[in-house]
Order: C-alpha cells, then sequence, then structure tokens
C-alpha cells in the first residue's frame, strides 16, 4: 500500500480557503461514506479541525486515488471545482506522509507547537473513519504508531508550560492554592486585558467574585458580562473599599488605566496581618505598573507584573523550543522504522511476481523450443524444465537478496521502484494484487 | 547476622531508591509505568523491613528488638515508607513521595552502618517499648514535615524566581504543602516529648548512670534543643499567624536537620542508649 496526505493548515492557506473546505462531523460521516464508494481498495482517515483539514489515504501500489484525485474529491464534497482552493493545498506521499502525520499528531506543524488538543483531534478523526469503514491495516498501523510518537513526543517537555498570559497567571495561582471554592477573587479596572485574564481565572472557580473600579458603572457592566458569559456571579466593590477589602481577597488581578501605582507598599503594609499571613497572588498587568514592587517583598505575596508573566510565558517557550530538536529526532527514527516496517510487508508481493514474471518467460520458451526437438521424452521435458527453473531461481537469487538486505536500510522502495520498471512489473503486480482489507478495526 | 542486616538495608535502600525514581520519573518525565515501580519497589522494601522486624520481635522479644539499632533505623525507614506511599496515593501532595522515599533509603542504608555494641539491660522495662515507638513516630512525623518544608521551598523559589512554570502541576502547590507541614510537627511533638519523658524515667532507673553527667550527653542535649524548636513551632502554628508559609517551611527544615543529627548521634556516638 502507498500512503498520501492532501490537506492545507494555517500555513498554506488563508482562514476563508479553510472555511470552504472544513468539514464538520456530519460532512465528515458523509465524505468518508463517498470515498469508500468512489475508491473501494483505499484506505482513508479525514483530519478537520480549525486549522487544517487534511485526507490521509492509503491506496493499492498501482490502485487509485492519486493525488489530483484526492483534490478533485475534496472538491466534489463542497460542490467546488479543485481548482478554487488546489493553491492552497499541500501534498506527500509515502516516507513524506507519514513524518507528516507523526509530526500533526506530535504537535510540531501546529500554530503554537507543543499544544497537545491536536493529538485528541487525529485520535477523533481515526475514531470517526474506523466507525465508517474506510480505516484498514495500513492506516490503522500507521495511526496507532503516530499515537505512539506523540506520547514520546510528548515526553520530550515540548508540552511544558503554557503560553499566554492569562493561562500562565491561572497556572501560577494552582501552584500556589490547592483550592478555590473557598478562595476570593477581585479584578481592579474593567480594561480588556484584565477581563481577559480573568475569563482565564475562572477555570478555576474561585468561591468569591469581586469587581472595582474608578466608575462604579463600568464595574457594574463588567459584573454583569461576566454573569451573562459565564454565569458567575460577580460582586460590585465600592472602589474607595478596594483596598480595605485586600484582607479578605487570596488572588488580585489589576488592570487599571491610572499613571500612579494605586497600591503602595505602605498601603499595604498591614494587609498581611490581618490576613493571617495566608499567601495572596496579585497579577499586575497594567502599564504603568498599578501596584509597588516593594508590596511583593512580603514573604505571603506573590507579585506578578506583565514583565513577570511575559518572562514566564518566554521560559516556557524557551523550554518548548529545547525539547523541538529532541522531538524531532524521535520523529525521524520512528519514521525510518515505520517505512521498514512497511518496506517490508510491500516486498512480498512484489518478490512474488518478479517470480511468476520470470517462470512465464521460461514457461514461454519451453513451449516455444518444445516442438522443434525430435521426440523429447517425458524425462527430457522434466529436465529442461528443472533446468529452467534452476536459472530463474539463480538469476533471481542476488535481486531478492539485495531487497531483504535494503529493508533494514531504507532504500528498498528504491530497489523495488527500479525492479519493477526493469521488468515491467506494475501491471501485473496489479492484476495479482489482492482487495484491500477493509472495515472497522479495533485499535488495538 | 551482619551480612542479612547489610542484605536488609541494601534491599531496603535500593527499594525506596527505585521509588524515589519511579516518582521522578513520573512526575517530570510522565513515564507510564512508573507508578508501578514506585508501588512495587516501596512495598518490596517495607516488606522486607516488616519481615526483619517480625523475626527479631520473634526471637530477641519486642524490647530487644527496638534496642537494637539496627531494627530502629528498619523501623524508621519503613514507616517513612509508608508516609512516602500515602502522599503517593494523594492528589494533592503530588512529589513529595520522591523526596520522603529518598529519605527512607537513605535511613536504610544508614541501618547496615550501625554498631552491634552491647545494650543497657533493659529486658524487664516494657516502658521502653512505648519509648522507643514514639521516636519513631514522632521522627516520622518530623521528618515528614520537614520534607514538605524543604519542598515548599523549593516551589516558593521557583515561584519567586519567575522563569518558566515547567514545574507546575507536577508538584504539590504550596498551600497543600503548608498544610501537610503545619499538621506533621503537632502531631509528632506529643509523642516526641512522650519519648524524651521515658527516656528520662529510663535513665533514672539504670544505677551506672546515677552518678555520671548524662544530661550532658549529645543525644539528650540534642534531642532538648529540638523539643524546644518544635515546641516554638507548634505553639506557633497554633497561637501566632506570623509563622507561616516561608517561615514554618524554614523552621521545618531546621526541625529535620536536627533530627537527622539526633539519628546519627544516637547510632553512633550516644552512651545513654549503650
Amino acid at each position: 500500500m502507498r500512503t498520501l496526505v492532501v490537506g492545507c493548515n494555517h500555513r498554506s492557506a488563508p482562514v476563508e480557503m479553510r472555511e470552504r473546505i472544513a468539514f464538520d462531523e456530519a460532512a465528515a460521516a458523509r465524505a468518508l461514506a463517498q470515498f469508500r464508494e468512489a475508491f473501494p481498495a483505499a484506505e482513508c482517515v479525514l483530519v478537520s479541525t480549525c486549522n487544517r483539514l487534511e485526507l490521509y489515504v492509503a491506496r493499492p501500489v498501482h490502485g487509485q486515488p492519486r493525488i489530483a484525485e484526492v483534490m478533485e474529491f475534496i472538491g466534489r464534497c463542497h460542490g467546488v471545482p479543485a481548482s478554487t482552493f488546489a493553491s492552497g493545498l499541500y501534498s506527500f506521499e509515502d516516507v513524506e506522509a507519514v513524518r507528516h502525520l507523526f509530526r500533526v499528531a506530535g504537535s510540531l506543524d501546529s500554530m503554537v507547537i507543543g499544544e497537545t488538543q491536536i493529538l485528541g483531534q487525529v485520535k477523533t478523526a481515526f475514531e470517526q473513519a474506523q466507525a465508517a469503514g474506510t480505516v484498514g491495516r495500513t492506516l490503522n498501523d500507521l495511526f496507532q504508531r503516530a499515537f505512539r510518537v506523540a506520547k514520546c513526543v510528548h515526553s520530550t517537555g515540548i508540552t511544558a508550560g503554557r503560553l499566554s498570559v492569562g493561562s500562565t497567571a491561572v497556572d501560577l495561582a494552582r501552584q500556589i492554592f490547592s483550592r478555590f471554592d473557598d478562595k476570593t477573587a477581585m479584578i481592579v479596572g474593567a480594561g480588556k486585558m484584565g477581563e481577559l485574564t480573568l475569563v482565564h481565572l475562572l477555570e478555576t472557580k474561585p468561591g468569591r467574585l469581586w469587581v472595582t473600579n474608578r466608575t462604579d458603572a463600568r464595574a457594574a457592566e463588567l459584573a454583569d458580562k461576566i454573569r451573562r458569559r459565564h454565569g458567575v456571579p460577580a460582586e460590585v466593590v465600592p472602589y474607595a473599599q478596594w483596598i480595605d477589602r485586600l484582607a479578605d481577597v487570596d488572588i488580585l488581578i489589576s488592570s487599571t488605566g491610572s499613571h500612579e501605582p494605586i497600591l503602595t507598599a505602605a498601603q499595604f503594609k498591614p494587609i498581611p496581618r490581618r490576613r493571617g499571613y495566608r499567601a495572596i497572588l496579585l497579577i499586575d498587568i497594567a502599564v504603568p505598573r498599578d501596584i509597588e514592587a516593594a508590596v511583593g517583598e512580603d514573604d505571603s505575596v506573590f507579585l506578578y507584573n506583565i514583565d513577570d508573566l511575559q518572562q514566564v510565558t518566554e521560559a516556557n517557550l524557551a523550554q518548548r523550543r529545547q525539547a523541538i530538536g529532541r522531538a524531532q529526532e524521535i520523529v525521524e527514527a520512528e519514521v525510518l522504522q515505520y517505512v521498514r516496517t512497511q518496506d517490508r510487508q510491500d516486498l512480498g508481493p512484489l518478490v512474488a511476481t518478479l517470480r511468476r514474471h520470470f517462470q512465464t518467460v521460461g514457461d514461454q520458451e519451453f513451449a516455444r523450443i518444445l516442438p522443434k526437438l525430435t521426440a523429447p521424452s517425458q524425462r527430457d521435458r522434466e529436465l529442461i524444465q528443472q533446468m529452467l527453473h534452476r536459472v530463474t531461481q539463480k538469476l533471481l537469487h542476488n535481486p531478492i537478496h539485495l531487497l531483504n538486505n535494503h529493508a533494514d536500510n531504507g532504500t528498498t522502495r528504491i530497489y523495488a521502484d527500479m525492479l519493477r520498471t526493469l521488468f515491467d512489473l506494475h501491471e501485473e503486480e496489479a492484476k495479482a494484487a489482492p482487495p484491500a482489507e477493509q472495515g472497522p478495526t479495533d485499535g488495538s | 547476622m551482619m551480612s542479612g542486616h547489610i542484605a536488609i538495608s541494601i534491599i531496603g535502600g535500593i527499594g525506596f531508591g527505585l521509588a524515589a525514581i519511579g516518582s521522578y520519573l513520573g512526575f517530570r518525565q510522565h513515564v507510564k509505568w512508573a507508578g508501578s515501580l514506585l508501588r512495587v519497589a516501596a512495598l518490596v522494601a517495607i516488606a522486607v523491613g516488616a519481615a526483619h522486624l517480625l523475626r527479631a520481635v520473634a526471637g530477641l522479644g519486642a524490647v530487644g528488638a527496638l534496642q537494637n539499632d539496627f531494627s530502629a533505623a528498619v523501623l524508621l525507614a519503613g514507616l517513612i515508607g509508608l508516609v512516602g506511599l500515602g502522599t503517593h496515593f494523594s492528589a494533592s501532595l503530588k512529589g513529595l513521595d520522591g523526596f520522603l522515599f529518598l529519605v527512607a533509603a537513605a535511613v536504610s542504608f544508614t541501618g547496615a552502618a550501625t554498631t552491634n555494641a552491647p545494650r543497657a539491660d533493659m529486658t524487664h522495662r516494657p516502658w521502653f517499648i512505648s519509648h522507643a515507638l514514639a521516636f519513631s513516630l514522632s521522627a516520622t512525623f518530623f521528618i515528614a514535615g520537614g520534607v514538605a518544608g524543604v519542598a515548599y521551598l523549593l516551589v516558593n523559589r521557583m515561584l519567586r524566581r519567575k522563569r518558566g512554570t515547567s514545574l507546575v502541576g507536577s508538584v504539590a502547590p504550596l498551600e497543600s504543602l503548608e498544610r501537610f507541614g503545619r499538621w506533621m510537627p503537632l502531631l509528632g511533638f506529643p509523642l516526641f516529648t512522650y519519648g524524651i519523658l521515658t527516656g528520662l524515667y529510663g535513665v533514672a532507673h539504670r544505677p551506672d548512670l546515677s552518678h555520671t553527667a548524662w544530661y550532658l550527653d549529645l543525644t539528650f542535649l540534642l534531642s532538648a534543643v529540638a523539643w524546644a524548636v518544635y515546641a516554638y513551632l507548634c505553639a506557633a502554628s497554633l497561637r501566632g499567624p506570623h509563622i507561616r508559609g516561608r517561615r514554618a517551611a524554614v523552621l521545618s527544615t531546621y526541625g529535620l536537620g536536627l533530627i537527622v543529627v539526633v539519628f546519627f548521634v544516637r547510632e553512633f556516638s550516644s552512651r545513654l542508649h549503650q
């Protein structure tokens, strides 16, 4: 079987093009059914996410579909000619296709390298194709291997840490507090950035949420918005009281447009004692800063300003970059191993065809000279046939031995294709090829 | 006998060491089989120690077994290992098991180096059993609290350095570590006090010590210092909120250091225990 992938992602095609050829779950199920009808001997998995659309196909060596046919198939599913989106598509075959899938599953091809969502999406696509009966032995082996590779890639640390200011703030909160249902979060200022960070923080489900702003009406507006959009009740705290209320706050997000610090060390000094020296997380994402740096000197205070958060995300990113090299090495090693296994499996039918080809030539020559011989006995016929068989075996011994040996260094495919061309085996092999195994597999 | 002790020490030490490696592989490398390695290795180490203790009790009696330095080390290592296993199964104390298994491994290996010096005659003193058990249990609680303190300081440092959050989610949050670190000394202190009192009672009934300055014995002096430190820590955590977070963790760590020193002094140079 030959593997190929045709698709587009956030780098190859703009969003307008991606949305034109995207598949939702129902459309993907229809497309898989259509594919099975159109190419019964081939296998297919359709991965469609917001950032990519890819069709992974395994077809018999001399069978269909080829790349152009897959492109046309995508167009047919959406009722548009392939020429309208072909410029945004990429395609890979054989080793390149395997490498691409391993990179995609391991999130090395993602917009945010190291995000783990893609692995779940690929698994879902695979399960959908299994249910639709478009996964056979080749794609089953390939995808199971891809899931294992993804796990190995994740273990390099490529998924460590988060990369947005908001999610980093949540990570920090989770490292400080063990539970949040008894915690109080407060946001000072009704700016966009603060709201975004707060939305991330709502993941932790804090027990109480307080909102304050210089203008009470804007605070009420934000509280109302949070209540409507996220279903979290938020209480408006009058701006004049917010410092006083700090004694009860565990997580503070500050994001005002003030040109002077709104919380000085002197104002904060009595707070730790009033809090019983419990830990407090202060996230200051305002520029200029809202909270004086000296506030963070207290043992119970964890103060992060926008630079600190960016420094943390940069460090996370650097760590991921460091892991990329190791992850790529893992992918390359796995690609080589997979291709070797696959080549060995493809070798059997080729060797059989080659033997048959030589045997046929021998038989033809035997039939041609037989009438020219003067009354050959049965024994003579047998001896000539034995001789032809031995010659065939001896002539084939070296090429087959070579093929088997090269299955270990990954160049089998070149030799196999060369033999096919030299002895014109394409048609013969296609005729002899059994229909591809189809139907759902257990995924084990 | 000595080679048997060495074998038990090595099996225990390697078992707890492997459990610590399992913990590391689990929380840093996300290796699938790390949890199984940890549990099997720790259970083997604990089982070997328990078998030794049962055999010693059967052969020497409870007093004789507990009087033996090697058995005391095995008991302590086993108790620390058990706490390690407990924290392994607790979602809010992630990562602490590795530290505890490391300490258990160190205690186990140290057991191999204990001397078989002649012991004071305690055969007819059943109170000695509670004295030895109280010390072992209190040491276990103090060590667990100290380890939580060390973990707290490491996580606290990571958070204050503001360099990446790769460890986030792999180790227990500060709040859990602090709570665990506060409870352990509170549990260990009454037992420690009881251990000291029964020890003093034992000294009072030993004629060979009646005319000596036994109160200058290093074990006694260091135990008294450790008692004062933990008394302060317990009083502070019950009454004064200012000893919280980093300060409490630092104190617990000092306490852990003292307990380690007491353990070594008791094992190798205490006249009171000879």
